[in-house]
C-alpha cells in the first residue's frame, strides 16, 4: 500500500509527514511540483499550481503519486507497487475528513498548530501503509491529545482533560470498540434525555434546458439519525409500504414492480453498517443498534419520471452594442399554490467586470457578487404558483471583451431551494420503535421531512 | 496558541546550547518538550540537521517518556527517522523501548502497539533480536486483537532483513501468521495477517499465497464483523482463491454483492474486483445473476458522487470494464454527462466513457450533449468534443450522417478551432465512407484559411491530395501550400509531396499539376535536408520517370477500409486489466508489466469451473466452455501456504498504448 503520506503547502513544499515503508527517497517529493506542472493536461503549463487540471494519480521514475487537493493543501501519498491506488486515495479522503473533525479546519496553520496530534493520529490511522481506522467516534476515543484549534483558547496541548468522567479510566486503552463486533457503539453510555430525531432529507439535482425540459434528474435521500439514547438500544424504523418493497426489490436486484404508473422506483439503497441486512431482507424491518450521536442510517436513490421541475425559469438577454445588458428572467414556483419554498436562491451568471448594476423586480433582494460574477437574486419565501421577474441594466466595462460576452451565457443558472414538511419520492415514516431490553426508559422519536436543491440544480439558457 | 510559532528553521548547534541552558532551570521538562517539538518539525520540513541531536533526543526520551506519551511518540519517531545514520545512537534508546513493551504488554495496547511498530522499522540486528521473540509472543492468541494486529503488520516489515539474519525464526513466524489465517476468529486480525502475508508474497519468489474454497466461504462471511478497512483487505485477498467449482463462485459472489452499496467507496471498487474476478468462474453468470448489471450501475453511480479525483479513478475503471464486459453494466449515459464546473480531467474521462457508452438508441441524445460542448468557450473542451463526433461518425455507420450534419453545423460558424479539429477528423470519416460526404469537404476547403494547425493542415493536404479530382480547387489549393513549403513542419512537408503527386497520377494530363510536380520535386531534393523526404521525392521522381504503366496503385493504392474493430483490446489484456480494477495499472489503462518492470502480473487461472464468455455484447450470451482441462504442473520447488494452487505466468507486452491512444481523445 502506501509507502509515506505527505502534506504539502500549496507550492508543494512539505509541512509534515510519515513514512511507513522507507523504501521512497525524499527527492521523490521534491518532484512533486514539477510533475505537476508538466503533466498537466492544460496544455499552457504556464498556469497556476492549483488551477485543478492535473490528474490526480501521477508517475515519474518507478515511484508514483496518489494525491488529492483540500483547501490550498496537497495530501499526497508516494508508493512503488501496483497497489490497490483507489483504497490509498479513499483514505487520503477519509484522512482529510478526520482531520477536519479534530482540527475544525484543515490547513496550513492548523497543521503546524497540531503536528504532533497528527502524527499520533497518522500513526493509528495506518500501520505499514495499510489504512486501519478511519472512523473518527472509535479514534476520539484513545487519542488522548488535544486538538488545538484556531479558535480557542490556549490549552497545554498535552493536557488530559477531557469533558465527562467515563472516558477518563480508558485514556491510551483501545476501546473495545476496536475489535468488538458492534464496532460502532460503545457499551455504558448514559444520557439524562433519550430522544431521536430523524430527518428525511432529499436532494434533487436536475438540469433542465431553456425550453424548460428536463434533460436529467435525480433525487439522493438520506434518512439521518441524531439519537441521545441510553445503553444498547435496539431501533426499529417503520416506512411505507410501498416505498419499502421498492426497496427491497433494489437490493435483491428484481425489476421494480411496474404495474402502475405511481410505483416508486428507489436505486441503491445503502444502510449504515448498524442496520441488520438479513432482517430487511427477509422480515422486511430495518431494525438497528444506532451509534450515539448522529449518523447516516439509510440512503437511497430515486428516478421518478414523474418529477416536474420546481421552478420554470424564462431568461433573455439583451446586449446594447457592446456597452450595456440587460438580463431579464422570470421565475414560475411550479408547484401548488398551497406550499411554500423557502431560501430561493437563483445564481444568474453576468460577465466579469460589470458596472453600477441597476434593478426592476418584484420580489425577494438582488445582489451582485463580482466574485463570483453572478447576480445573487434572493427570496425568503416563494408561495406556489406565484411567478416574479426581474431585470438587471449592467455596464459593460469600455474595453469589451468579445470573449467574456460569449463565455457568461455558458453557465448555466444555478438554483437553490428548500422545502419542508413533504419529500418528493414518496417515502413516508411511520413508525420509530425505540426499545433498551435492560434500562426500558421512555423515549421520543421526531420526524422531519425536508426537500431540497442538490449542488446541482441547474437551468441552462440559450 | 498551537505549535505553529515554532515552525522556524533552527540550527542544530543553536538547540544544543538552549538544552544546556534549560539543564540547570528548574521546570526544565516543560522547555525540553518544546526544543523537541522544534526538532521534529526541522524533521518534518526535511532539514535533516538535527540529526546530529540524536543523543539528546535519546536522553530526552529516557528522562521524560516514561511519564508523558507525548514526548515518547516524538522520540521514536525521530528514531525512525534517523536510525540509519546513527546506528550505535539508536542502540542506546533499546533497553527503553523494550522496557516500555514489557511494562505495558498488560495494561496498554496502545503504548504496546507504539513499541513493537518503532522497533519493527528499526532494522539494526539487536533490535531485530529482541524484537522477533517480542513478536512470537503477541501473535499467540490470547493477547488482544489490536496488538496482534501490530505484530503481524510488523513481521511484513521486518521479513526481508529477517530472511538473512534468521531464516528459522521468520519460518516461526510466517507459520504463526498462517495459522492466524486459519484459527483466529477476529475478523479484523485476520485481516491484517492476510495483508501481511500478501506484503511478503508479493516481494518472494518462492512463497505464494493461496486460499482454498473453504477459507474463501469463511472469510467471505466474517466481513460483517469486521471494520470497513479489514473489508477492503479481506476483498481483495478473495482473489487469491481459484475457484473449483460453480458453486463456490457463485456463492462468493452472492455474499460480496451488498458490498457494493457501501459508503466506503474503497470497498465498493473492491467488491467489485472479486465480482468481475469470480464472474469468470461462473457459467452463464448474467443468467445466475441476473442483479449484476443492475447493482454495478448503481455502485457507479454512487461513486459519481464523491471528491473529483475519487470520481476520475473510479471512472477509469468504468472504461476498464466498458471494454471488455459491458453487459455486466446497464449504466445511464446521462449520468456521464459534463457538469460546468467539472474539472478538466474528469470531463476527459466522462466524455471517453460517452464515446464508449454511444450507440445507435442514444445518439441524439448524445449528439445533442456534444454539440453542447463544442460550443463551449474553452478549447480543448471543444476539441476533444468534435474529435468525439467523428470518432462515432466512424464507429457506427447507421450514424454516421446525423454526426457528419452536427459536424457540418459546427463549422459553419467559421471559429479557426473548430475548423482546425473537423479537419482532422475528415480525414477517417471520409476514409471511412467513400463518396458519401463531399459537402463535408467542400466546406473545410471553403475555410482552408483558417487552418493553421500542423495536424489539421496535414488532414487536409491529405483530403485534397485523395481527392483532387473531385474537390475543383484542388490544384491551387495545393499549388499555395507548395510555395511556403520548405518552412513547413516534417510531417506536413511529406503529406503535400504525396498529396501532390497522387493528384498529378489521377490527372496526368493536367498541364498545370505536371509543372507543379517538376517544382516541387526539384525544390525538394535540392533544398532539403531532411533524408526522409529527400528519398522520397527522389523515390517518386524515378517511380514517374519509369513511366510504369500501374504507377497509380503504387502511388495511390486503393484505400484499405478503416477497420473500427481494432480498437478492442486483445483478450489477454483484458483478462489482465480485469484483475487490476482499482490499482495503478487501471488508471494508467495499461498492462502491468509495462508499467512495472518487476511485478508479477496477474492471469487467471485455469480451473475446471474457468469459462470464456462472451460479456462484449449487452445483448448476446453466448459462451464457450474452455474445450480441455489443462492439468496444473505443481511448482514443487515452492513452498505452499495455505493450500497449493497458484500459477502466475508471465504474460508478454502488449501494444496496448496505442490502442488506448486511439481510444482516447486526443490529450
Amino acid at each position: 500500500m502506501a509507502s509515506v503520506v505527505y502534506f504539502l503547502d500549496n507550492r508543494g513544499r512539505p509541512l509534515l509527514h510519515r513514512d511507513y515503508k522507507w523504501d521512497i527517497p525524499s527527492t521523490a517529493v521534491e518532484k512533486f511540483p514539477i510533475l505537476l506542472l508538466e503533466k498537466s493536461s492544460n496544455g499552457d503549463a504556464v498556469g497556476s499550481l492549483e488551477d485543478g487540471s492535473t490528474v490526480p494519480v501521477l508517475n515519474s521514475d518507478g515511484v508514483h503519486y496518489i494525491y488529492l487537493m483540500h483547501k490550498n493543501l496537497y495530501i499526497l501519498a508516494l508508493t512503488r507497487e501496483d497497489t490497490n491506488a483507489f483504497a490509498i486515495l479513499c483514505y487520503l479522503d477519509s484522512l482529510v475528513r478526520v482531520l477536519e473533525g479534530y482540527l475544525k479546519s484543515l490547513e496550513e496553520e492548523s497543521i503546524r498548530d497540531n503536528f504532533s496530534i497528527i502524527y499520533e493520529l497518522l500513526d493509528e490511522m495506518m500501520d505499514y501503509g495499510v489504512p486501519q481506522i478511519t472512523d473518527q467516534k472509535i479514534l476520539k476515543e484513545y487519542i488522548t491529545q488535544e486538538s488545538f484549534t484556531l479558535k480557542t483558547m490556549f490549552r497545554p496541548s498535552g493536557s488530559k482533560k477531557k469533558p465527562g468522567s467515563t472516558t477518563v479510566f480508558k485514556e491510551r486503552m483501545a476501546p473495545s470498540a476496536v475489535t468488538n463486533a458492534i464496532s460502532w457503539r460503545s457499551s455504558g453510555i448514559v444520557h439524562k434525555k433519550n430522544e431521536a430525531y430523524l430527518d428525511v432529507v432529499e436532494s434533487i439535482d436536475m438540469l433542465i434546458n431553456p425550453k424548460n425540459q428536463i434533460l436529467s434528474s435525480e433525487i439522493h435521500g438520506e434518512i439521518k439519525l441524531r439519537s441521545t439514547l441510553s445503553g444498547m438500544p435496539e431501533l426499529v424504523l417503520g416506512l411505507n409500504e410501498k416505498f419499502m418493497n421498492s426497496c427491497i426489490n433494489a437490493v435483491k436486484g428484481l425489476p421494480p414492480i411496474d404495474n402502475t404508473k405511481k410505483s416508486i422506483e428507489v436505486e441503491d439503497v445503502k444502510f449504515h453498517q448498524c442496520v441488520r441486512l438479513g432482517k430487511f431482507e427477509s422480515e422486511k424491518m430495518i431494525s438497528f443498534i444506532p451509534p450515539d450521536g448522529e449518523c447516516n442510517l439509510f440512503s437511497y436513490r430515486v428516478h421518478s419520471s414523474t418529477l416536474k421541475p420546481m421552478f420554470l425559469i424564462d431568461y433573455k438577454v439583451r446586449n446594447h452594442s457592446n456597452t450595456r445588458l440587460e438580463i431579464m428572467v422570470k421565475v414560475r414556483a411550479n408547484f401548488k399554490s398551497r406550499i411554500s419554498a423557502r431560501k430561493l436562491e437563483i445564481r444568474v451568471p453576468v460577465p466579469r467586470d460589470v458596472d453600477s448594476p441597476k434593478y426592476h423586480y418584484n420580489k425577494g433582494s438582488l445582489k451582485y457578487l463580482p466574485n463570483e460574477s453572478v447576480i445573487l437574486w434572493k427570496f425568503h419565501k416563494i408561495d406556489g404558483a406565484k411567478e416574479y421577474v426581474m431585470i438587471a441594466e449592467l455596464l459593460l466595462p469600455s474595453v469589451a471583451d468579445e470573449l467574456e460576452l460569449n463565455k457568461f451565457r455558458k453557465i448555466p443558472l444555478n438554483l437553490k431551494f428548500e422545502m419542508q414538511g413533504f419529500v418528493t419520492s414518496g417515502l413516508q415514516v411511520k413508525y420509530l420503535k425505540i426499545r433498551e431490553p435492560k434500562m426500558n426508559y421512555q423515549s421520543y422519536p421526531y420526524v422531519r421531512y425536508i426537500t431540497k436543491s442538490g449542488d446541482h440544480y441547474e437551468v441552462r439558457v440559450k | 496558541m498551537g505549535d505553529s510559532k515554532l515552525y522556524t528553521r533552527v540550527k542544530a548547534s543553536d538547540i544544543l546550547t538552549e538544552l544546556n541552558n534549560y539543564e540547570k532551570k528548574p521546570k526544565s521538562s516543560v522547555y525540553r518538550k518544546t526544543i523537541l517539538k522544534k526538532i521534529i518539525i526541522n524533521m518534518s520540513v526535511g532539514d535533516n540537521e538535527v540529526i546530529m541531536l540524536i543523543s539528546q533526543v535519546t536522553k530526552i526520551l529516557s528522562d521524560l517518556g516514561p511519564t508523558d506519551s507525548e514526548i515518547k511518540q516524538l522520540c521514536y519517531f525521530y528514531l525512525t527517522n534517523y536510525w540509519r545514520h546513527k546506528q550505535e545512537e539508536t542502540l542506546h534508546a533499546l533497553p527503553f523501548i523494550v522496557n516500555d513493551y514489557e511494562t505495558n504488554k498488560k495494561t496498554s495496547d496502545n503504548d504496546t502497539c507504539l513499541a513493537i511498530r518503532t522497533m519493527a522499522s528499526i532494522h539494526i540486528a539487536n533490535y531485530l533480536n529482541s524484537l522477533v521473540p517480542i513478536l512470537e509472543e503477541s501473535l499467540q492468541r490470547e493477547i488482544s486483537g489490536k496488538i496482534r494486529k501490530t505484530a503481524a503488520y510488523a513481521v511484513a516489515e521486518i521479513f526481508n532483513v529477517n530472511e538473512k539474519r534468521d531464516p528459522e525464526s521468520n519460518r516461526r513466524l510466517l507459520m504463526l501468521l498462517n495459522d492466524m489465517l486459519a484459527e483466529e476468529d477476529d475478523a479484523s486480525v485476520v485481516s491484517a495477517a492476510l495483508s501481511a502475508l500478501r506484503e511478503i508474497t508479493d516481494k518472494s519468489d518462492t512463497l505464494k499465497l493461496s486460499i482454498d474454497s473453504n477459507h474463501a466461504v469463511k472469510l467471505a462471511n466474517s466481513l460483517t464483523g469486521c471494520g470497513e478497512w479489514s473489508q477492503v483487505s479481506i476483498l481483495s485477498s478473495l482473489l487469491s482463491f481459484i475457484s473449483q467449482d460453480l458453486k463456490t463462485a457463485a456463492h462468493l459472489i452472492d455474499t460480496v454483492l451488498p458490498y457494493l452499496q457501501s459508503e466506503n467507496s474503497s470497498i465498493v471498487l473492491n467488491a467489485l474486483k472479486v465480482v468481475v474476478y469470480l464472474s469468470h468462474y461462473v457459467d452463464n453468470v448474467l443468467d445466475v445473476f441476473p442483479v449484476l448489471p443492475q447493482s454495478i450501475s448503481g455502485a457507479v453511480a454512487n461513486l459519481l458522487l464523491k471528491p473529483a479525483e475519487i470520481q476520475f479513478l473510479a471512472m477509469r475503471n468504468v472504461i476498464l470494464l466498458l471494454l471488455d464486459k459491458p453487459a455486466l453494466m446497464d449504466l445511464d449515459i446521462r449520468m456521464f454527462f459534463c457538469q460546468y464546473d467539472d474539472l478538466l480531467y474528469i470531463k476527459d474521462t466522462k466524455l471517453e466513457i460517452i464515446f464508449l457508452l454511444a450507440c445507435q438508441e442514444n445518439m441524439d441524445m448524445v449528439l445533442a450533449e456534444l454539440q453542447e460542448y463544442a460550443l463551449e468557450i474553452d478549447v480543448q473542451m471543444v476539441r476533444k468534443s468534435i474529435r468525439a463526433i467523428g470518432n462515432l461518425a466512424v464507429k457506427i455507420d447507421a450514424t454516421s450522417d446525423k454526426c457528419v450534419s452536427v459536424l457540418a453545423d459546427l463549422i459553419s460558424n467559421s471559429i479557426p478551432y473548430v475548423v482546425e479539429e473537423v479537419a482532422i477528423v475528415a480525414r477517417d470519416i471520409l476514409r471511412k465512407y467513400p463518396g458519401k460526404f463531399d459537402h463535408l469537404t467542400h466546406l473545410l476547403v471553403d475555410r482552408v484559411d483558417l487552418i493553421t494547425e500542423p495536424e489539421s493542415k496535414t488532414s487536409i493536404i491529405w483530403i485534397l491530395g485523395e481527392y483532387s479530382s473531385s474537390i475543383s480547387d484542388s490544384i491551387y489549393l495545393l499549388k499555395k501550400y507548395a510555395a511556403n513549403m520548405l518552412e513547413e513542419p516534417t510531417e506536413t512537408q511529406l503529406a503535400l509531396l504525396t498529396a501532390i503527386i497522387k493528384a498529378h497520377v489521377c490527372q496526368p494530363y493536367n498541364k498545370e499539376l505536371q509543372g507543379l510536380v517538376e517544382n516541387t520535386l526539384k525544390d525538394v531534393t535540392q533544398n532539403t535536408n531532411h533524408p526522409d523526404l529527400r528519398e522520397r521525392a527522389y523515390f517518386y521522381w524515378r517511380l514517374l520517370s519509369a513511366k510504369l504503366p500501374n504507377a497509380i496503385d503504387i502511388i495511390k493504392p486503393r484505400l484499405l477500409k478503416l477497420n473500427t474493430e481494432t480498437d478492442a483490446l486483445s483478450p489477454d489484456v483484458c483478462e489482465e486489466l480485469n484483475l487490476c480494477i482499482g490499482t495503478l495499472a487501471s488508471i494508467y489503462l495499461r498492462p502491468v508489466s509495462q508499467v512495472f518492470r518487476h511485478v508479477k502480473p496477474d492471469r487467471l487461472v485455469d480451473s475446471p469451473a474457468l469459462v470464456h464468455q462472451d460479456l462484449k455484447s449487452p445483448q448476446v450470451r453466448a459462451k464457450v466452455r474452455r474445450s480441455t482441462i489443462r492439468s496444473r504442473s505443481s511448482t514443487t520447488t515452492s513452498q505452499q501456504l495455505g493450500n497449493p494452487s497458484i500459477n502466475r505466468s508471465r504474460s508478454s507486452s502488449f501494444k496496448l498504448d496505442e490502442i488506448v491512444k486511439k481510444l482516447s481523445l486526443k490529450k
